[in-house]
């Protein structure tokens, strides 16, 4: 055993004893823990990552105990699970960053916290779902996520940020619910929780034909549950509410972070524990296809009529999760691009919420279209973090957004003629609608408009938000510059995932 | 028209609710409708209409329900039959659980090897759900300050409780307590643990705190003494646990051993981990009642202000056994 081989297990357990630490700490001591905890996590993850490129070995096993893995726990680590765990606590750094301020703000500070060891507990959850190789662990992780979810949504205690958390539990309570009932119905059929021996089994009863009608439940159950909790179109009712009562920094980490666990969740369980082709044979593929292209216009057509700049923040994520699901649906060849979208979409839209509410505070507190006119001479940094998010989401040259776009519609050139046209058709046309209406928010703030009255903050205070969101936009800009390394990381970590 | 709706949606977004009640209902649903109507224009419907989309709604949340329930009972005829001896689940994995639970692990209990020695990570992964929850619930229900706990909050008026309940309480509170310490210490030996113990300890505080007032039942723990317990014993679990899988994962030898099946001091780190999760059970139950009965929200005494204490008395005794 190789000494990078003990970091997965180190930063998820540091994680969970981060947050107890922080829910005994005083704020200020608190916010430095979760910010160095994640900072370690980072850097653990990056050599993690090195390690297995240098070695050149495929992924490797990681007993939690003594025993081996049907009856004892394990993780399980490769290149695409160190890049996410590289992801994720970069991105929910920044978020605490950036966020810190508008924190205090309103409410009590000394709830900080505990908002830190929530922070902490949703990491360890998505670490510890990343490397997970047992669905039944992922189970448990899950229940973490969707309940610190809910509690970063109710953090400011108002009346709208408690409604849209109750609304967000319930609705996320039954996409658990589906998971959980799946994942008994599949002990059931085979008698295992590892990935490994699931697969085999699964594979099994596919060649003999038994059980037909009870894995095709299965897998329906399973991916409408995490459906559910990733907010695919039919859906997303509970999206706007939850993505724009929040603090902003909570806004960032449950669209960039809550729910692409989700998702990655749902490609190990497709890659892992049925394989393409069962997915495949049950038909749940065309489920996938129709919704994703569903949520990616109606994402947009809500998001145009929106007048606040949050929601229609927290409506082009529908749109945008529509994209990462396409992906899922093209199958095999889909999972390359699906995970890029999912990196590029978790940097661009982080950083839209958090510059967004840089921008609110310049437009004197609101953040209607209306009132936002000219919020780019106030504060320029924000501003220009800001619209290179929105060009991403376009999908412009120079940003992540454009090669994700591409290589969706470069793998649709590989299915049947139908799917082809609807999969192009749509891309063209959310284009189209994107352009609408990122660019018009991008007029409204870069034109002249009332005077220019200084800022509240100075500019000390604004310096780690600032930071913060130009690390985002270097995110950015890096999926775009760095797009090959990039995919063939991610084609070599899929290969092997 | 337009400015009145905009103010109104940014008065909703900007105040929050005043501490008076946790979820204003006026309040909230002025935010609904503003947001509705700016959405959706259902300002412009008739109400005829509007009730009419009622009773489609319902009318078709019963039918979906109807039909997944349909779809499940189609999905589970399909199962392998219960109980069968040949079904999938009866395989090499429950056969090493069952023959060499008590070899490996060193618990009578077969459950406990295998939830706290086989599959730790997954029950570490439980008790912080717990954790989470503990968590999310402080966040929104805290309103003292952090020092003063208790010492500078508003001294309780000593209202007589009922006589029934403080003598029932009287017998029942350390027996209930014992007994929850027994299934918690016994959890390697027979069945119990500290899932299950560590609720009975929750309740024995709770029909404590019940009886005697919140005053007396803070000195024996407070809401502070809670978080800290339950960290300790949080982060006692991660770094056990941290040693037993560094030391599984990399064939070290971790230096704790089985023991002798039986004895009280044997299963390895399968009693101290009973333990640790009992205090994050119990800490939890009965920091979730104290939260809950500081913020008003029971039901019964005025106690929405945060300032004037509920009384304790027979009918508020009802309410936390329901609670319980």
């Amino acid at each position: 055993m190789l000494w990078w081989q003990n970091l997965p297990f180190l930063s998820i357990l540091l994680c969970l004893l981060a947050s107890a630490g922080c829910s005994l700490l005083p704020g200020r001591i608190s916010r430095h823990l979760a910010r160095g905890v994640l900072l370690l996590c980072i850097l653990g993850s990056a050599s993690l990552t090195a390690g297995l490129l240098r070695s050149g070995s495929g992924a490797f096993v990681f007993w939690m105990g003594h025993f081996p893995a049907p009856w004892g726990n394990e993780i399980r680590a490769g290149v695409l699970e160190g890049v996410c765990a590289c992801l994720f606590p970069l991105i929910m750094l920044c978020a605490l960053t950036a966020g810190r301020g508008a924190l205090a703000e309103g409410t009590a500070s000394r709830r900080e916290n505990l908002y830190d060891a929530v922070c902490m507990l949703l990491m360890s959850a998505l670490l510890a779902q990343v490397y997970s190789n047992d669905l039944f662990t992922c189970y448990v992780f899950l229940e973490i996520m969707t309940l610190s979810a809910c509690a970063l949504i109710a953090f400011r205690n108002s009346g709208p940020s408690l409604a849209a958390a109750i609304r967000y539990m319930v609705l996320n309570l039954v996409g658990s619910g589906l998971f959980l009932l799946s994942l008994v119905l599949l002990y059931d059929l085979t008698g295992h929780l590892l990935m490994e021996n699931l697969h085999d089994s699964v594979r099994a009863l596919a060649a003999d034909g038994a059980h037909h009608r009870s894995l095709t439940i299965i897998i329906a159950l399973m991916t409408v549950g995490l459906c559910v909790k990733s907010a695919l179109f039919p859906f997303h009712s509970w999206v706007p509410d939850a993505y724009s009562a929040g603090v902003p920094s909570s806004n960032a980490i449950l669209s960039s972070l809550v729910s692409k666990g989700y998702i990655l969740l749902l490609l190990k369980v497709y890659v892992r524990v049925f394989g393409w082709d069962t997915v495949l044979a049950s038909r749940v593929d065309l489920l996938l296809l129709g919704f994703s292209l569903a949520a990616v216009i109606y994402g947009s057509l809500a998001a145009m009529r929106a007048a606040h700049l949050s929601r229609m923040t927290a409506w082009s994520s529908v749109a945008q999760i529509g994209y990462i699901f396409l992906g899922l649906g093209l199958g095999t060849g889909g999972y390359a691009a699906a995970v890029f979208h999912l990196i590029s979409h978790a940097f661009a839209k982080s950083l839209l919420f958090l510059s967004g509410d840089r921008l609110r505070e310049a437009g004197g507190g609101s953040d209607r279209l209306a009132d936002l006119t000219g919020a780019a001479r106030r504060d320029p940094v924000s501003a220009v973090c800001w619209s290179a998010a929105a060009l991403s989401m376009v999908g412009l040259p120079f940003t992540g957004g454009l090669v994700s776009k591409l290589l969706l519609g470069m793998e649709a050139l590989h299915h049947s003629l139908p799917v082809r046209i609807a999969v192009l058709a749509v891309l063209a046309l959310s284009t189209l609608l994107n352009v609408c209406y990122f660019l018009r928010t991008l007029l409204v703030l870069w034109s002249p408009g009332r005077e220019a009255s200084p800022l509240r903050e100075s500019g000390r205070r604004l310096f780690p938000v600032h930071a913060a969101c130009g690390v985002l936009a270097l995110g950015v800009l890096g999926t775009f510059l760095g797009a090959s390394p990039l995919l063939e990381l991610l084609t070599r970590g899929l290969a092997q995932f | 028209m337009r400015n009145d709706l905009d103010q109104d949606l940014r008065a909703s977004l900007e105040e929050p609710v005043p501490s008076a009640s946790p979820l204003d209902q006026a309040h909230l649903l002025q935010h609904r409708s503003a947001v509705l109507r700016e959405e959706n224009d259902l300002s412009r419907m008739e109400p005829d209409a509007l009730r009419r989309l009622r009773i489609l709604y319902r009318v078709l949340s019963v039918l979906v329900a109807c039909g997944i329930v349909g779809t499940l009972l189609w999905g589970v005829a399909d199962l392998p039959a219960f109980g069968g001896g040949a079904n999938p689940t009866e395989n090499e994995v429950m056969d090493r659980y069952l023959s060499e639970g008590m070899r490996e692990g060193g618990a009578t209990n077969l459950v406990a090897n295998m939830i706290l020695d086989y599959r730790a990570f997954d029950t570490l992964g439980e008790s912080h759900v717990l954790f989470t929850a503990a968590c999310a619930v402080l966040l929104l229900l805290s309103r003292e300050p952090e020092r003063g706990d208790l010492s500078r909050s508003v001294p309780e008026a000593d209202a007589p409780a009922d006589p029934v309940l403080v003598f029932t309480a009287r017998v029942l509170c350390p027996a209930l307590l014992l007994f929850g310490l027994y299934v918690v210490l016994n959890g390697h030996l027979g069945p119990g643990g500290g899932f299950s113990g560590g609720t009975v300890m929750g309740a024995a505080l709770i029909l404590y705190r019940c009886a005697f007032g919140r005053r007396r039942a803070s000195a024996f723990l407070s809401l502070r003494g809670c978080r800290t317990l339950t960290g300790a014993a949080l982060a006692f679990y991660a770094l056990s646990k941290a040693w037993s899988f560094f030391t599984g994962a990399n064939h070290l030898p971790s230096g704790i051993g089985p023991g002798t099946p039986g004895a009280i001091l044997s299963a390895g780190l399968i009693l101290p981990l009973n333990i640790a999760v009992g205090c994050v059970v119990c800490c939890t139950m009965y920091g979730f009642f104290a939260l809950f009965e500081e913020s008003g929200i029971l039901p019964e005494g005025d106690g929405s202000s945060g300032r004037s204490r509920p009384e304790p008395g027979s009918s508020r005794f009802r309410k936390g056994g329901a609670e319980a």
